[in-house]
């Protein structure tokens, strides 16, 4: 099983992840690695599925390190896809 | 161990032992605290929350994570780059070696040997806890804690404050028998109290005890107690419970404390260094998700909302000079 096996897709353009999100619901990716100088900033969604629903990305720290987390505020489950920073 | 140690205890006042008709108080759970990787990805071991002390064991405490001792190689050291907090407490206490430290608000400085900040993250804050460029750039020895204390409903949107709780300002006491060393961090321990204010009734204690030393001291009965072993080894507990680097305790009622020394404790202070632990439980529902911890699933997803938007605080322009990526 991949070490990212529930914790996001690795798309084929290099560090483009999909993540699942539940409704109402949260979701993360697996750590990423930062360095010196490293801060947070706005993740932008490349794609979210279906179009309609709402999902916000940032980055928190959790167990592990750092992840992307995402929150899917609508009723549908959907899936969001992103960079990892 | 710089972390505040007088040469000589016996000056210092002592905490007289509690009467022996007291109910000592038993060892009911005990964990070896597992390691995990945090922030940018140091080690820490985290004895709570863990499936053998879990909230409702610790309560109002939330979580322990013991860094080091480590003697990290130059490049090695790593820190928790800006984050967010809501709804609770940190208390960083630096026993060796140094961490410096950033807010939204426009706080910042350093912690250092025998150093605890006490922040309230309260409503929401955002900042970083990472080693200065000093100790990233030459390695050295680093030493810490982080404890996480609950707020109760009525106090999750206090404001955000800081206490600087100076290594000089400790409040030093030693026991009966003058073989153990206690600095009182904040709440009271008898007749003394140590500089930290808390919200709620909380006592923080960093006790070092001598080789084959017996302390016994009085806990209050409305408090929950646990102690997590810093270096060292010996027993906690009437019967005597065997504890060495990296074990965690929660003990049940009772209104004293009783722990030992081994004859001859590893480590690198050759004593038992050992944190103890007490406060009123909040008996309230705990929603935890990362580093924002409040009543409800509805307050956590509104933190994350707050936290993605920018209305908990923003990085202060100053401190993003350096770029990571081009």
């Amino acid at each position: 099983m991949s070490p990212d096996a529930g914790r996001g897709t690795v798309g084929s353009l290099e560090r483009e992840v999909t993540l699942k999100v539940s409704p109402h619901n949260f979701s993360q990716s697996r750590p990423f690695p930062i360095g010196p100088g490293w801060y947070p900033r706005a993740i932008e969604a490349l794609g979210i599925s279906p179009p309609t629903a709402d999902v916000i990305l940032a980055p928190l720290p959790m167990r592990g390190g750092m992840r992307v987390v995402a929150y899917n505020r609508s009723d549908v489950p959907a899936s969001v896809t992103f960079r990892m920073p | 161990m710089p972390a505040v140690t007088p040469e000589r205890w016996t000056d210092l006042p002592r905490v007289k032992e509690p009467d022996a008709a007291v109910t000592e108080r038993q060892v009911e759970h005990i964990v070896h605290a597992p390691s995990l990787l945090e922030g940018a990805g140091f080690p820490v071991r985290r004895p709570f929350p863990s499936r053998e002390i879990g909230f409702r064991e610790a309560d109002p405490f939330l979580l322990l994570d013991h860094m080091g001792a480590v003697e990290y190689a130059p490049g090695e050291a790593k820190g928790a780059p800006w984050h967010p907090h809501r709804g609770f407490e940190t208390v960083t206490y630096i026993m060796d070696g140094v961490m410096a430290h950033h807010d939204s608000q426009g706080g910042g400085g350093v912690i250092q040997n025998g150093d605890t900040q006490w922040m309230t993250a309260g409503s929401g804050i955002l900042h970083d806890e990472m080693p200065p460029e000093e100790l990233v750039r030459t390695g050295g020895l680093f030493h810490g804690i982080q404890l996480w204390v609950n707020l109760p409903q009525s106090l999750k949107w206090t404001p955000p404050r800081y206490q600087s709780l100076d290594s000089q300002h400790v409040t030093m006491v030693a026991s009966e028998r003058g073989d153990a060393l206690l600095r009182i961090i904040a709440g009271e321990l008898g007749p003394y109290h140590g500089s930290g204010a808390t919200w709620t009734p909380v006592t923080v204690i960093h006790a070092s005890l001598e080789p084959n030393a017996r302390l016994r001291i009085p806990w209050p009965k409305a408090f929950n107690a646990l102690a997590y072993v810093l270096t060292g080894s010996g027993t906690v507990g009437p019967a005597g419970v065997m504890v060495h680097e990296g074990m965690g305790v929660k003990l049940g009622d009772g209104e004293a404390l009783t722990m030992t020394a081994s004859a001859s404790p590893e480590g690198p202070t050759h004593r038992l260094e050992i944190l103890l632990l007490g406060g009123e439980p909040l008996r309230e529902p705990i929603a935890s998700y990362g580093p924002f911890v409040m009543n409800t699933h509805a307050e956590i997803v509104e933190a994350f909302e707050d936290y993605q938007s920018g209305r908990m605080g923003t990085i202060p322009a100053e401190v993003m000079e350096t770029p990571d990526e081009p």
